[in-house]
């Protein structure tokens, strides 16, 4: 169902004082927490490509291994590097993804480094200051657990990425089926509208067969179809409708061109492209940029708590837990979870951790 | 934003000390705790003044969440929290009127039926009182009985006026609506203005917070989420002196602040918040009201009413006070680089 937001957007052009900036980039505020981050500071690093901040990451070995936030990583074509507290700055190659947490394993041939250890999130109490940690002396951005540790239920457990092209369209719960009982398609449960499915002509009750040609059998092929898109690209559809197949093509949509509430997420800054369908989040009102994610957060004891792994909102950042973390790191580093096209879904692999089952009946958006 | 929205009351002050009177203020959270002062508007200058506020935030956000609810309504959300032990429920009204601010609505009907989605999660009835459309007021009266002995667990009132640029307050709210074992959610802020009409904070909002608290760091309310701008530090609160005003024309179910400005000229259009702004036009025209039809346009600025120079939403809303429902007037505008004059015949404020 979708559910109407009571929220009024209002223009307030008057009141724009760079004085009062974002509370959670304050420097007043950044300034006594330079204490609580820097034992932490020196296991934090900065990943760029072609010169260029993409995003932050954290050593988790002495010898070179550092986890960082995957889909970042494809932000630019070229050399990734990694920059340390001191300045200093080495090529890393990429050793292992995990599609569910979007980790990624780094390697840099560095010796001696000085790795964290993650704590549990689950010790700290909503309201508790936190702080993502930099590799400079101030943090890039505090705020409060907003938040106890959760799993994402629905929607927010699918893992989706938004800055993908998007049709506009919920899908059925059950996959439509021919007489064996083979999936066919995905079935439109709900045209949105003014979505790229609309403009094209789809209806309710069409069963998608094909994207440009690709079969398409079942939502999760759809969606895996279009996660190379982008807002813009024109898309070849193949469909069902009253058993007569016909072709279509439509023009992709950004979710924000669809969705109220998603132009309301908006307004405060760039979000995450992937910011769902994590295992465990740790809610927080930290605002950060995208760039920012991928680095370690810790509590005002110096505890730890995970990665900072998405700018999800206008009032929301997400932290993966430590605890969801920790049995990651061998299994990454080991070679077991190698790099791959984001494409492909690794929900193949045994050893990660799998969605709860049954969480998810329609989807948001497709 | 909104014409009603800059109606100035001017018995606020006393409704604040009548309205007090009537509701008692139950214990303060951490009175007994020798940290951050509430009303202290700095920021924490080393890490024990950082963990005195943090014991005071999480003081507020543990006491305060199970009084934080969610308003589920037709296919809306919004929030809400509970005020009175016979689980009566502050909102904004435009979680419980279905529409717009003012001016787009239509009959609003106290006494519909709607749930009240509780801190953990669990489901109650309830039902819609009253509404101030002006100041985005709204309340919802939970009709199950409470958890204990029927009585539902309640936040204090506190009062805006009492607050000071850059104190430090905490919002309460369900953003994006409910969601499974998320319990409120927690943003911690600072206030940037504050006027008789709104408190404006940094505590970052969005869609379904609107009718949520703001407590100070004493837990207590003081102000209901209403809405939002374009930058993080533009988030809106209705301050709670507006309910206190309306207090029993909206337990009574009544639509207030509107007798006013029932029969009025109405012209349409929405301006900007504040109204020493120019008179632009910043949301779409209903092609319905007498600025439809006259042809005035998102983007529009009107700089002559009648001839008479108008340089703010102010004086624009003088010179419409002067006139009638039915006049014509002509409107001079700006629309880009092209200035022209439209007629229009005013219609009356339902």
């Amino acid at each position: 169902m979708m559910v109407r937001l009571a929220m009024i957007v209002a223009v307030i052009a008057a009141w724009s004082s760079p004085a009062w900036a974002q509370l959670s980039n304050n420097s007043r505020l950044l300034t006594p927490f330079r204490s609580v981050v820097e034992p932490v500071r020196d296991s934090t690093v900065r990943i760029r490509i072609n010169n260029q901040d993409v995003a932050l990451g954290a050593i988790v070995s002495a010898d070179g291994y550092i986890l960082t936030k995957a889909s970042e990583l494809m932000r630019g074509k070229g050399e990734i590097t990694v920059r340390f507290s001191d300045g200093t700055e080495y090529p890393a190659q990429v050793v292992g993804t995990h599609r569910e947490t979007d980790l990624a394993m780094l390697r840099v041939h560095v010796r001696d480094l000085k790795p964290l250890q993650f704590g549990d999130s689950r010790r700290v109490k909503p309201g508790a200051w936190v702080a993502a940690v930099d590799i400079r002396s101030e943090p890039v951005a505090v705020g409060i657990v907003s938040a106890a540790t959760r799993q994402p239920t629905k929607s927010d457990a699918q893992i989706d990425n938004f800055n993908r092209g998007h049709l506009g369209i919920l899908m059925t719960s059950d996959d439509p089926t021919d007489e064996t009982g083979q999936v066919i398609g995905a079935k439109i449960m709900q045209v949105v509208r003014d979505s790229a499915a609309a403009k094209a002509g789809l209806k309710e009750g069409d069963i998608i067969i094909a994207v440009n040609g690709k079969r398409t059998p079942g939502r999760q092929a759809l969606r895996d179809a279009l996660e190379n898109s982008r807002p813009g690209d024109k898309v070849t559809i193949t469909y069902l409708r009253n058993g007569k197949e016909a072709t279509v093509e439509a023009t992709l949509k950004s979710p924000s061109e669809i969705d109220r509430s998603e132009i309301q997420n908006r307004l405060g800054g760039e979000l995450s492209g992937r910011r769902t369908g994590f295992p465990m989040i740790l809610q927080t009102d930290m605002f950060l940029r995208p760039s920012d994610c991928g680095g370690p957060v810790v509590d005002l004891d110096g505890n730890v708590l995970g990665l900072c792994i998405a700018r999800a909102g206008r009032v929301e950042t997400h932290v993966l837990p430590g605890e969801i973390i920790t049995p990651l790191i061998p299994l990454l580093k080991s070679g077991k979870f190698l790099p791959q096209d984001a494409s492909k879904d690794a929900s193949g692999t045994p050893m990660a951790p799998q969605p709860r089952k049954g969480i998810e009946t329609k989807g948001p958006r497709q | 934003m909104v014409h009603s929205l800059r109606k100035r009351f001017l018995q606020v002050w006393l409704g604040i000390v009548a309205g007090t009177m009537l509701f008692p203020l139950t214990s303060s959270v951490g009175a007994d705790t020798p940290s951050w002062p509430i009303d202290r508007v700095d920021f924490p200058n080393d890490v024990a003044e950082l963990r005195a506020l943090q014991t005071r935030v999480q003081q507020v956000v543990e006491k305060c969440t199970p009084l934080t609810v969610c308003v589920l309504i037709d296919f809306g959300a919004g929030s809400g929290v509970i005020v009175r032990e016979d689980g009566l429920v502050l909102t904004a009204a435009h979680v419980i009127s279905g529409e717009g601010p003012m001016g787009r609505l239509g009959p609003y009907k106290a006494g519909r039926k709607c749930k009240v989605m509780l801190w953990d999660g669990r489901l109650v009835n309830a039902k819609t009182l009253g509404i101030n459309p002006s100041t985005d007021a709204g309340m919802v009266q939970i009709t199950d009985p409470g958890p204990i002995d029927g009585k539902w667990p309640v936040a204090p009132l506190g009062k805006s006026q009492q607050l000071r640029r850059g104190q430090w307050v905490v919002a309460l709210g369900h953003p994006g609506g409910p969601k499974d074992k998320r319990p409120p959610v927690a943003r911690l802020g600072r206030v940037e203005n504050l006027t008789n009409d709104l408190i404006r904070t940094n505590c970052a909002l969005v869609g379904g917070d609107s009718g949520g608290p703001l407590f100070d760091l004493e837990g207590r309310v003081v102000g209901i989420h209403s809405r939002i701008g374009f930058t993080l530090n533009q988030n809106i609160h209705i301050p709670i002196e507006k309910f206190l005003t309306d207090w029993q024309r909206l337990e009574g179910g009544e639509v207030a602040g509107r007798a006013n400005q029932r029969g009025q000229p109405f012209l349409g259009v929405v301006f900007p918040e504040d109204d020493e702004d120019d008179a632009w036009i910043t949301e779409d025209v209903d092609p319905s009201t007498p600025a439809g039809k006259a042809g005035l346009k998102a983007g529009d600025t009107i700089v002559k009413f009648n001839g008479k120079t108008v340089k703010s939403v102010k004086q624009f809303r003088e010179l419409m006070a002067q006139h009638r429902p039915g006049d014509e007037v002509q409107l001079t505008i700006r629309r880009g680089v092209t200035i022209m004059t439209l007629r229009v015949t005013l219609g009356r404020r339902q």
